[in-house]
């Protein structure tokens, strides 16, 4: 090679993205801010006219325009975090070297609105392209774009995401050519001559990460999405071809030797294609061209196809996914030189779906597909550029000049760029303190590009611009309430965040803008559609919430389909305390509720089911979905508001939403179901919030389930002996007519769960194959220790086995069935036979369970034995001699004669220990669970 | 035709017209169909009762006991009576899948998900108060793939229980993909590896115990397959449990994925191939319960041999099997289709009744009622079959249920033989492969006019013969009811 691989690549490259059709029609309605002024969308949208809010746009333009990177300090910061020019460390990779010619020779012809400054506002002409030139070949050091055709679909669906995601509350919508550009509309430029789609796609993936200011705030595309919507700026692109292919028909199971077989067609092709084959089954196709490796080193490729095929490089076979199968993968990595190499992928297909891939990845490469190296002849011309275009053509001798320039000319001042890992420092002379300057001259001159004044930065502002620049430079700061208040403000602004929220009556969704505001459940009507007011936002939601929302975007209202985007905590921070300094209602509702927290939240799971408020009916509740309308997930409520507003929202929700659709459960703060708690509309509401809180593990609401078939004891027991959650897959629950319920582990011999109420519903294993565990469908659920229910310890210092209870010879021996069709359950260990017998007993509050142990030995019994009544992190005596296990359980045991139960802690645990005491061969203890 | 054949016919006709409802003379034109011969009768499980019979027993007192799906066992008074006259009551409720039951001295033995139950009723109030855990040697995790299914209790006692594995391909606990004989102490014996996903188990007249597995990994297609002591049938995965039991010897050695039955059967010497195939979709798609006509003649002219369901296809089929070089092969035919649901269950009973119980909840069937349990009569007809295929070393001989038809049966073009096998493959399923076209050279009728020799060039060892039958009739020129047999040829007669 006579140029350096590097260079070549660049040449290879840059001119492969430089076939650009005309512009399509829709770009017809791209920005033209014909003005060239810079466009910040809060300027024009609430200081363009009228003299009040002046002094507010001033700071708005010293934020927006950083004017602070060069005129340090003094200034009475708003607190509003100035905005950082984008990192340009590898702006080689994001932007063609074409467009950065075209642009810093005049940024405002360029893009017309650009908050860049034109650099060279007193220089001739060559002078200016000689430090163009100079600059351009410094940034295009750091590497080069890589450039890909969108398909079709992915066009199609670039469109629509590029209208519905939110990118058009700041930018032009697209799709009506002839509508007038809006005022607030932030200039794209000629966006696809800046870029390569594969470039923008990256930056769109992640915005944030070269645009740290957040400004273009991210709207968490993934891949696909990001790729989909710079597809659609990149419709009209199309590259040429890069690979030769040889298509044939036949009926293969493997591959067969195409040389040796004559083509229906030949031709060329942009990546490998399927969509040249004429038909869809039966079918092969060779792909042939050169592989341009830009570096020596080693590389790996990746074959995969459905059905067959096979990668050569120079001659070699180094894939092999040869025969019929569906999509399926291989890789290898070799050693190549830099230069061209024979590249051959055989690929065929027989029948069903058809999928080809070849991918590789190597020394600065990661992994892409083949095609974007590859190229159908093994040195292929350079290409002439598209019609008004000049192609750039790399210099490397002018990339050091370029450097110094980037320090000297004051680039270095707003943009982050490394050199050998360190930032390059401006060279030049600083710039006077902002609060020093004269408000008249320097970039504040009006006509620099008429009066060029070397040195000085032409900003293109208007007048009423420098008006306003002049006197915030010059305002005093306000003080304390006033200053959170214009801090809001300055930020809202300046992040656009009142392009979509309104907040004190200013901002929310321009007018012309609305209706590109959708919703995938029309009926929710503007609910559905537009992001929520901001009003109050710091009484709403919790701290960490605001904050989890503003550093990682949300999608909590699935069926918005406008994204709240990501701005991250770095650049708008101080919104968390300053929202709730200014929003938060100081006096919290009193709530006091005295019953039991298990009770609390079994009412709470009461009314957010059907036979209730039915809260369920059109709110999602975690991964299921509502049986209405799908609207926000009651398990994300807790997470993000504040207990005291959800109970004065419950209380009154027209008052915090006007118009919204949800419905008053409590209308006039009154309830309307007096049995539920002590009545009082607070506490219910309250249980609610406990119930969601606890994240639904007091069971489901009732209704959520369809086709449940819940088994209810009438007259008697019902047994289930199924996959009960929390119990092993040897689980036998049994319900009881009196409403306390249990399932016993036949494979550890121990009663593992009790609960009241409803017993269980057998839908999951009763229709279809049955698989997965059940929870139990009633309230006041209490989880038992696992492990075995007796041992023999040395001393009370041992600790309970923890072997599996077969391990230790327990066997299960079944279950007799008493008069009142109550199973008693038997298992043997040892020479012992035990008789687990429980008894439900009504009470005039819920139901409880006693439960007798009788053991009875064959022989004698060498060590003590123990029972372990419960094992808990919190077991407490109380006084009547019972025993509260964790928070809701309460234990008493009787046994006639021996010593009384003995509690102990081993690790974090506390065990309640029952010694058993034998009588003649048998033993019995009795305990009463009350919960 | 002999004067004592005549007669025979004659008194049979005029029996079946006395049991049939008069048919129209027109009608008697139309070709028999299966009902003609085997009728079927539906029996009135109560309104708001599911019961997806897995499990059928008759006990000493008359009464038919049917386990469901969702833990039910219902007891059917009169169960060959008119459906008018039967009483569905439920004997016991809360048990784990059960999907087998067997009957010995005063209780009843359950093959539940989770283990072996014996139960009994003993206040007489006509439901079961004492539930004893008989065996609960092997695992269960939670996995809804993982089935037991019981047998009747063999000569010595013994209960066999066939468990699925965890799914498809693996063995996550101990002894999915194997078979236990429960002995009447109790305890349990490891008897056979290699099971994937059986859909039933029962013997053949001389007791010897099989299931039915089905198509999947390392399965081809269904499958009846005899359970040798010590033998393993053909799913490696559950083979990590010979680590825990020495009962089975050492673990054989992994066949070769994407070989041969009969090549790796040469090679392992523990590997039994099975002793049926039933071809995918011809025959059937899920075979399942079992069930052997010892009736000695009740349920009409198939001594000995035995009935497969096939949950799928909604049908049960009709086995013969023979030894060869010692082990069991032989031939399937078409039988009886159009059963309610996916047949699951076959009992028969010593009076020549069989029930058949259907499900297909988690698996479609032909049979669209969510779930049915039937019984299977005969009308005291046969109808003109193939009633054996058997092997010779150059060819096969045919018995028949009645006289043929000598021209036609001695023509060559009357038969169609080709042969195929599947890829034994780790993988799911197969297609056919290897087909071949062997020649039948002759077809010698036998004096009796009731065998047919047909001398074949091109036997292959490991194949399926698939034999169709167009132009063959009976001597009074009836072609066959069911054209198709499928023998399933591991070795060659000596």
């Amino acid at each position: 090679m006579h140029v350096s691989a590097r260079l070549f690549t660049i040449c290879l490259v840059t001119t492969l993205v430089a076939i650009v059709c005309e512009p399509p029609a829709v770009n017809a309605a791209e920005p033209t801010a014909a003005s060239g002024h810079p466009l910040l969308p809060a300027f024009a949208r609430f200081h363009a006219t009228g003299d009040k809010t002046l002094v507010s746009g001033g700071r708005l333009l010293i934020s927006e325009l950083n004017c602070t990177s060069c005129h340090a300090g003094g200034i009475s910061a708003t607190g509003v975090k100035t905005k950082p020019a984008p990192i340009l460390d590898a702006v080689g990779t994001r932007v063609r070297p074409e467009w950065m010619v075209e642009f810093l020779t005049n940024p405002h012809r360029a893009k017309p609105g650009t908050t860049m400054p034109d650099l060279f506002p007193g220089l001739d002409a060559q002078s200016e392209t000689a430090q163009v030139q100079a600059l351009v070949n410094f940034l295009a050091s750091t590497g080069t774009p890589r450039p890909s055709a969108p398909q079709p679909q992915e066009v199609a669906r670039g469109e629509r995401l590029f209208h519905q995601v939110g990118c058009i509350a700041c930018h032009q919508p697209r799709r009506d050519a002839k509508a007038s550009v809006l005022p607030t509309s932030v200039p794209l430029g000629t966006i696809e001559k800046k870029y390569t789609r594969d470039s923008l796609a990256t930056f769109l993936k992640n915005p944030l990460a070269v645009r740290p200011g957040g400004r273009m705030p991210s709207l968490n595309l993934n891949d696909q999405e990001s790729r989909d919507i710079a597809g659609y700026f990149f419709q009209s692109v199309q590259l040429p071809p890069n690979l030769n292919f040889a298509y044939y028909e036949g009926n293969w199971s493997k591959l067969p030797d195409f040389g040796k077989l004559k083509p229906k067609t030949t031709g060329k092709v942009s990546g490998f294609q399927l969509g040249v084959a004429a038909r869809r089954d039966r079918f092969g196709l060779r792909f042939t061209g050169f592989l341009q490796v830009p570096k020596a080193g080693r590389y790996t490729f990746f074959l995969g196809s459905d059905d067959g095929s096979r990668l050569q490089i120079d001659g070699k076979t180094v894939v092999d996914v040869d025969g019929i199968h569906p999509y399926q993968e291989k890789n290898a990595a070799i050693e190549l030189e830099a230069g061209p190499h024979a590249l051959l992928v055989d690929f065929f297909e027989a029948g069903g779906g058809e999928v080809l891939k070849a991918d590789f990845q190597g020394p600065g490469i990661s992994r892409r597909t083949l095609s974007t190296h590859s190229t159908t002849v093994a040195r292929p011309k350079p290409r002439k550029p598209a019609k008004g275009e000049k192609a750039f053509v790399p210099d490397a001798s002018l990339v050091e000049t370029g450097r110094k320039l980037f320090a000297s000319l004051g680039c270095a001042s707003c943009h982050q760029m490394k050199h050998k890992n360190q930032p390059i420092k401006p060279s030049g002379k600083p710039a006077r303190a902002l609060d020093q300057l004269k408000v008249a001259g320097g970039c504040l001159s009006a006509g620099l590009a008429k009066a060029p004044a070397a040195g000085i930065p032409d900003f293109h502002l208007s007048t009423r611009q420098r008006q306003a620049l002049a006197l915030a430079v010059k305002a005093p700061a306000r003080p304390g309430g006033a200053a959170i208040a214009a801090r809001i403000e300055g930020t809202t602004e300046a992040f656009n965040c009142l392009a979509c929220h309104s907040r004190n009556k200013r901002g929310g969704v321009e007018r012309p803008r609305n209706a590109l505001f959708a919703t995938t459940i029309k009926e929710m009507g503007d609910e559905g559609r537009i992001p929520p007011l901001l009003d109050g936002v710091g009484d709403k939601l919790n701290d960490n919430w605001i904050k989890h929302v503003l550093d990682n975007g949300a999608n909590d209202r699935p069926y918005m389909l406008t994204r709240m985007p990501k701005f991250g905590t770095a650049n708008v921070g101080h919104l968390v305390k300053d929202f709730g300094t200014a929003d938060r209602i100081r006096k919290p509702v009193p709530l006091a509720i005295t019953d039991r927290i298990h009770r609390v939240r079994s009412a709470g799971r009461f009314l957010t089911g059907d036979k209730a408020l039915a809260c369920i009916k059109c709110h999602y509740f975690g991964s299921r979905k509502a049986t209405g309308i799908q609207s926000l997930d009651l398990l994300t409520m807790t997470r993000r508001l504040r207990k005291d507003w959800f109970v004065r929202y419950m209380l009154d929700p027209q008052a915090y939403r006007p118009g919204t659709r949800m419905p008053a459960g409590w209308p006039r703060g009154q309830t309307l179901l007096p049995d539920v708690l002590d009545g009082e509309a607070k506490h219910q509401i309250a249980s609610v919030w406990e119930y969601l809180l606890d994240g639904g593990k007091a069971g489901l609401p009732r209704g959520l389930i369809r086709n449940p078939i819940e088994l209810e004891p009438r007259d008697e027991p019902i047994i289930y002996r199924n996959f009960i959650t929390g119990v092993s897959p040897r689980g036998i629950a049994v319900g009881y007519p009196e409403k306390a319920n249990l399932a016993f582990d036949a494979d550890q011999l121990a009663l593992r769960l009790i609960w009241h109420n409803a017993f269980i519903d057998a839908a999951k294993h009763w229709n279809g194959r049955g698989q997965g565990f059940q929870p139990p469908l009633g309230d006041h659920l209490v989880t038992l220790p696992g492990g075995v229910p007796f041992a023999s310890l040395e001393t009370l210092e041992t600790n309970w086995p923890t072997d599996a209870a077969r391990k230790q010879g327990y066997r299960f021996r079944g279950y007799r069935i008493d008069k009142k069709r109550r199973p008693v359950f038997r298992y043997r260990f040892g020479n012992i036979q035990v008789e687990d017998d429980p008894q439900p007993v009504k009470t005039d509050k819920d139901p409880k369970l006693v439960r007798s142990l009788k053991l009875e030995r064959a022989g004698a019994v060498g060590k003590p034995l123990w029972y372990r009544a419960a094992a808990s992190p919190t077991i407490v005596k109380q006084k009547d001699g019972t025993f509260l296990v964790g928070k809701i359980l309460n234990i008493s045991i009787q046994q006639d004669g021996g010593n009384p139960p003995t509690l102990r802690k081993r690790g974090n645990q506390w065990e309640l220990l029952v010694p058993v005491h034998w009588k003649d061969n048998t033993a019995t203890i009795v305990h009463t669970y009350t919960w | 035709m002999t004067r004592s054949t005549i007669l025979v016919r004659t008194a049979l006709t005029a029996l079946s017209l006395a049991l049939l409802p008069a048919v129209p003379a027109a009608a008697q034109d139309k070709p028999p169909t299966e009902n003609d011969f085997y009728s079927i009768t539906t029996l009135p499980i109560p309104k708001g009762v599911v019961l997806e019979a897995g499990g059928l027993e008759l006990l000493p007192n008359g009464k038919l006991a049917a386990s469901s799906r969702r833990g039910d066992i219902y007891l059917v008074d009169n169960p060959f009576s008119e459906p008018s006259s039967m009483k569905f009551t439920r004997y016991a409720q809360g048990l784990h899948e059960v999907l087998g039951l067997s009957w010995k001295d005063g209780w009843l033995y359950a093959t539940q998900r989770c283990e072996v139950t014996r139960m009994k009723d003993t206040d007489n109030d006509g439901r079961a108060d004492i539930f004893e855990t008989v065996n609960d040697d092997w695992g269960i995790t939670g996995d809804y793939h993982e089935y037991a299914f019981g047998s009747k209790f063999d000569a010595r006692g013994d209960l066999w229980v066939v468990l699925c594995l965890t799914g498809s391909f693996n063995s996550n606990t101990q002894y999915r993909g194997w078979c236990l004989r429960i002995k009447p102490d109790g305890t349990s014996v490891p008897t056979c590896s290699g099971l994937r996903s059986p859909g039933g188990v029962g013997m053949n007249h001389l007791g010897d115990m099989f299931y039915t597995d089905n198509q999947g990994p390392w399965n081809g297609t269904s499958k009846l397959q005899h359970l040798e002591p010590g033998k393993f049938v053909g799913h490696p995965g559950g083979n990590r449990w010979y680590s825990i039991t020495d009962a089975l010897g050492k673990r054989p050695a992994d066949p070769k994925s994407g070989s041969r039955m009969m090549v790796e059967a040469k090679r392992i010497p523990e590997l039994l191939p099975p002793a049926i195939y039933f071809p995918y979709k011809k025959m059937g798609q899920s075979a399942s319960g079992i069930a052997c006509d010892t009736t000695g003649g009740k349920f009409g002219i198939f001594k000995n041999q035995m009935f497969v369901g096939d949950q799928t296809h909604s049908t049960v089929m009709r086995v013969d099997l023979e030894k060869v070089q010692g082990h069991y092969q032989g031939a399937c035919f078409p039988f009886r289709a159009g059963f309610g649901s996916g047949s699951l269950s076959l009992l028969m009973s010593k009076t020549g009744s069989m029930f058949v119980g259907g499900t297909n909840r988690g698996w479609g069937s032909r049979g669209n009622k969510p779930f049915s349990l039937q019984r299977l009569d005969w009308s005291g007809k046969n109808a003109f079959e193939v009633l054996t295929m058997r092997l010779r070393p150059d060819g096969f001989r045919l018995a028949f249920t009645e006289q043929i038809d000598p021209e036609t049966a001695a023509k060559i073009d009357s038969y169609q033989l080709q042969t195929y096998t599947y890829i034994y493959q780790s993988s799911y399923g197969s297609p056919e492969v290897d087909h071949t076209k062997p020649t039948i050279k002759e077809a010698r009728v036998s004096s009796d006019r009731r065998h047919v020799d047909l001398v074949v060039d091109g036997l292959k060892v490991g194949h399926i013969h698939e034999l169709h039958l167009p132009g063959l009739r009976s001597a009074d020129k009836k072609p066959l009811l069911h054209q198709q047999a499928y023998y399933t040829l591991n070795y060659l007669a000596k």
